[in-house]
Formats: C-alpha cells, sequence, structure tokens
C-alpha cells in the first residue's frame, strides 16, 4: 500500500468514524424542519422555533433552574440505587441463603409498575425532594444489581483457588480479585442505571413538582407550547447521553483489561 | 537431589480416595511419598484424576478417605507452603507482569502468619528471591510491564511460574502447565524448568501426559491407571542432569519410554 493510498484509507476512517454521526443528526435535524412546514407550532414547532424558546428559558434563568432540579435528582437517586445495588448484590452473589431469600422478592419487585404507582408513593412518602429521589431509586436499582450478581459470580474458580493458596483474607478477595474482575459488567449495569435515573426523576415531576424538566414539559404540554416541550425532552436526552458517556469514560478510565 | 531412603517424605498422600458428587470416583486408594527436593512426574491417561489429585494435594480439595501429611502434619486446608501452578496460567488479566508475579507477596503482607498451618517449614533463612532476578529466570526480561493480553501462552505460562516461585515454595505443585502450548514452545519451557528446578531445589510434583517431559524432568515417574485413578507402577529416572533434549535420542531415554509405555498399555 502507498503513503497517499494509506492516508486516503485513513482520512476515510476518520470521516466515517466522526462525520457520520454528525450526519445523522443534522439529518433527522432537517428532515424535523421540512416536516415542520405543514403543521402549526403547537403541533410540530420547527427545531428554530425550539432553538428561539431554549435561548428565552435560558436567559430568564429558568431552563438552568429545572434542569438542576432534575439532574440533583437523578444523580441522587443513581447514588442510592448503586449503593443499595452493590450491597444487596455482593450479599446475594456470596450467601445462598440471602441470594434464596430475597431473590422471589427482588425478582417480584420489578413486576411492579413504579411510574403508574408514583402518586401513591407521593402519599406515603410526602411530597419533597426524598420521595422523587426514592422513586429513581427503585427504577435504577435492579439493572445495577443483577449486573453486580453476575460480576461477582463469574469470577473464574481458578482465580479464587489462586486466592485460596494464599490465604486470601474476605478483604483482600474482594479488592484484589471481585473488583476488579467484576468491573466491566457493572460499568455496564451502571451506564444502563445512568440512563433511567434521569427517566425516573422526570416520572417523578410529572406526578408531583413544582420545579424540574418534567414540570417545565409538562407545563409545556398544558399551555400548548410545544416548543416548550421539545426544549425539556432534548435537555433529557442530553442529560441521559452526558450520564452515560462520563460513566462509559469512567469506567475506561478504571479497567486496564 | 538424590533420594535419601531413611528421610521421612516431605509431602505424602496417603491412600486418597475422591468421589464426585455425581458418583464418579476421580481417585481410588492412592499413596505417594514425596522426598524433600525430588521431582516427581505423574503420567496417565486424559481424565485418570490427576487434577483432582493435584488439588487434594494442595489443599483445596478434601478427600473422602485417606489424607495428606505435610511435614509430618495433617494437610486440612490450603498452605502457602505448597504453590500450585494451574492448567490455564490463571493470571490477572487488570496486572502486569511484575504485579502478577509480587501477587502472593502482597496477599503474604497482611496474612495471619501466626496460624500454625501457614509457617513455611524449612527453617533455613531463605530471602525472598529478588521478583527481578525470577523474571529474568524464567526468560521474561523486558517484559515486565505487559499485561497478559500482550503476552502468548507459553510467555504466560513463564509468568504463573514465576509468580509460584516468588514465595520460595518448598513444594511446586504443576498441573499440566505446558500442556496447551506448541512442541517447540513445549521443550523450551521444560528446559528452562529443569534449569530452574536445579537452581530453587524445591520438591515438585508433576502432572502431564506427555511421556517425554516426565522423563526428561522427573527422578521419578508415577504411571497412572483410567479412571478411577491408581498407581500401576512406577519408573526411576538416572539420567544424569543437566539434562538435554539431545539425551531423547540416547537408547536409556528410548528404553525408559518403552517401559513407561509398556506400564500405561498393559497387554491382556
Amino acid at each position: 500500500m502507498s503513503a497517499t493510498e494509506k492516508l486516503r484509507v485513513t482520512n476515510q476512517i476518520n470521516l466515517s468514524k466522526y462525520a457520520l454521526p454528525w450526519l445523522g443528526v443534522s439529518g433527522v435535524f432537517v428532515v424535523w424542519h421540512m416536516i415542520s412546514l405543514s403543521y402549526p407550532p403547537f403541533i410540530l414547532p420547527s427545531p428554530l422555533l425550539v432553538a428561539e424558546r431554549f435561548i428565552d428559558r435560558l436567559q430568564d434563568g429558568t431552563w438552568f433552574f429545572h434542569t438542576t432540579a432534575t439532574f440533583t435528582e437523578a444523580l441522587a437517586g443513581l447514588g442510592c440505587g448503586v449503593i443499595l445495588a452493590l450491597l444487596l448484590g455482593y450479599a446475594i452473589a456470596k450467601l445462598d441463603w440471602i441470594d434464596r431469600l430475597l431473590s422471589p422478592i427482588v425478582v417480584a419487585s420489578q413486576g411492579i409498575p413504579f411510574i403508574a404507582v408514583a402518586p401513591l408513593i407521593f402519599i406515603w412518602f410526602g411530597n419533597g425532594m426524598g420521595a422523587k429521589i426514592l422513586l429513581c431509586t427503585l427504577i435504577v436499582f435492579f439493572p445495577i444489581l443483577i449486573n453486580v450478581v453476575v460480576g461477582i459470580r463469574n469470577v473464574s474458580p481458578t482465580l479464587r483457588d489462586l486466592f485460596r493458596v494464599y490465604h486470601a483474607s474476605p478483604w483482600q478477595s474482594l479488592t484484589k480479585l471481585e473488583i476488579p474482575a467484576a468491573l466491566p459488567t457493572l460499568i455496564g449495569g451502571l451506564r444502563v442505571g445512568g440512563t433511567l435515573s434521569v427517566i425516573g426523576a422526570i416520572a417523578a415531576e410529572f406526578t408531583s413538582a413544582s420545579r424540574g424538566l418534567g414540570f417545565m414539559i409538562q407545563q409545556g404540554n398544558n399551555l400548548y407550547d410545544t416548543a416548550l416541550v421539545f426544549v425539556g425532552v432534548l435537555t433529557v436526552i442530553a442529560l441521559a447521553l452526558m450520564l452515560y458517556i462520563s460513566i462509559g469514560w469512567l469506567g475506561h478510565k478504571l479497567i486496564k483489561i | 537431589m538424590t533420594s535419601h531412603p531413611q528421610t521421612p517424605p516431605i509431602l505424602s498422600a496417603e491412600g486418597i480416595s475422591v468421589t464426585y458428587p455425581n458418583g464418579t470416583q476421580a481417585l481410588r486408594l492412592f499413596s505417594l511419598h514425596a522426598k524433600r527436593g525430588e521431582f516427581i512426574a505423574i503420567i496417565g491417561p486424559s481424565g485418570c484424576g490427576k487434577s483432582t489429585l493435584l488439588r487434594v494435594l494442595a489443599g483445596l480439595l478434601s478427600s473422602n478417605e485417606g489424607q495428606v501429611v505435610f511435614n509430618g502434619q495433617r494437610l486440612r486446608q490450603p498452605n502457602p507452603a505448597i504453590s500450585l501452578q494451574f492448567q490455564d496460567s490463571a493470571l490477572l488479566p487488570w496486572r502486569t507482569v511484575e504485579e502478577n508475579i509480587r501477587l502472593p507477596l502482597e496477599l503474604g503482607i497482611t496474612n495471619d502468619t501466626t496460624h500454625p498451618q501457614s509457617l513455611i517449614p524449612n527453617s533455613q533463612a531463605r530471602p525472598t528471591p529478588n521478583p527481578q532476578l525470577l523474571i529474568s529466570l524464567v526468560g521474561l526480561a523486558g517484559f515486565e510491564q505487559a499485561y497478559p493480553r500482550e503476552l502468548s501462552g507459553g510467555m504466560a505460562q513463564r509468568v504463573a511460574l514465576a509468580r509460584a516461585l516468588i514465595t520460595q515454595p518448598p513444594i511446586l505443585l504443576l498441573d499440566e502447565p505446558f500442556g496447551a502450548l506448541d512442541a517447540l514452545t513445549r521443550e523450551r519451557l521444560t528446559e528452562a524448568l529443569e534449569t530452574i528446578w536445579r537452581a530453587l531445589s524445591m520438591t515438585t510434583i508433576l502432572v502431564t501426559h506427555s511421556i517425554q517431559e516426565a522423563i526428561f524432568l522427573a527422578d521419578r515417574v508415577v504411571v497412572c491407571s483410567p479412571r478411577p485413578g491408581h498407581i500401576m507402577g512406577e519408573v526411576a529416572i538416572r539420567l544424569p542432569r543437566p539434562r538435554h533434549w539431545a539425551m531423547s535420542a540416547t537408547p536409556e531415554f528410548g528404553q525408559l519410554l518403552q517401559e513407561i509405555r509398556a506400564l500405561l498399555n498393559p497387554l491382556p
């Protein structure tokens, strides 16, 4: 392969790696704009109108106010869900009797449509931030738990034998074997959990809130301000993406395999 | 290196029988006595319970009958003095070569050394070998910072061997360490192992299904029957050391080969 040919191939790879995703996204906006031309703005606002509304809301400070509220709830819910899932998942993976005792309850609880019963949660736990974080936690908990259990159980039996030969303490086995071995699976669970936590926060705000992106979207719905709804939805997408990407980046930093 | 009949064995299996929960009997009344510094090779067809035997000798698996005696005491659990090299190299993929080799030292630091079973019974002060020295001994100099995914199968087994040796164990158990390697790499590693064994003089029990490898390395070859495994015969190897592969063309080597083959495939 000649040098110029090589260069061309590299350029092609770079083009397809970086340019194509942007091309796809801009394509969506173009098509969206074309379609919006034949509908009134309260049915389908054009991207330009959405951008205009976004700048309005940015200037009067309400965008930032609602976004911070949602982000805080999502992050707190994710944090609580992760801690809970780590502790319970590790116990389930290591102790048979805990597995038998709790697994049926945990799995059955996943049949509960948390979003549908959200009003009940607010009746039980009040209208504050706590109840919203709780709803996030409940939604985030299960996928992370499953990944913790799978990650810990899949540690190679030979490596476990190796640690037994050298009389490793439970703490040494945890820090030097189980955590590093389970990390890739764990990060996978966290990425799913991160996305779900934003959805959980929005669902909670839909039910009962005076702040947050869910509240803002509902406000838009009530006022037939569809552009505002779109601002909210796009912000939610951005939040979920940001969490997904930063957790992936964290995983990349931590995993040396 | 030579056997002294009067010295007591450092490690012995006494009438070991192992039956797995599914009903297969892996070992039946297996007895083996290893003298200090001896190199024993155990050879037999696949599935004759050789790996089970090593797991019992390492204290990882308890037998249904019989006992393992290490240095005069019954062995009831794994002992860091008995190092085991696994069939697959069992390296931690997130650690470099050097970090993998150091693992036993790291785990030993906070070990409960007051526990009677974890004391290494060999009162002559044996300084912990310098990891660097061991790395060059197994031929891995220059690869200290490599990760296991960057190594070939033969190199991974060298790392596993260095890790098994880092604590200067009096006993080394090898479970078909070169089984998955190509013939050339295998010959080179076998020679390297013989050199290391002569340098460090640990009691070694090797499980293999290569007759050549067994003869090349061992002082004594123990021939095992198909499942349930028990001893069918023993052949003493009196070839001079250091050994080299040119010996495999000698009539003595050929005769040993024949003798072991005959034990493995008895005429009906």
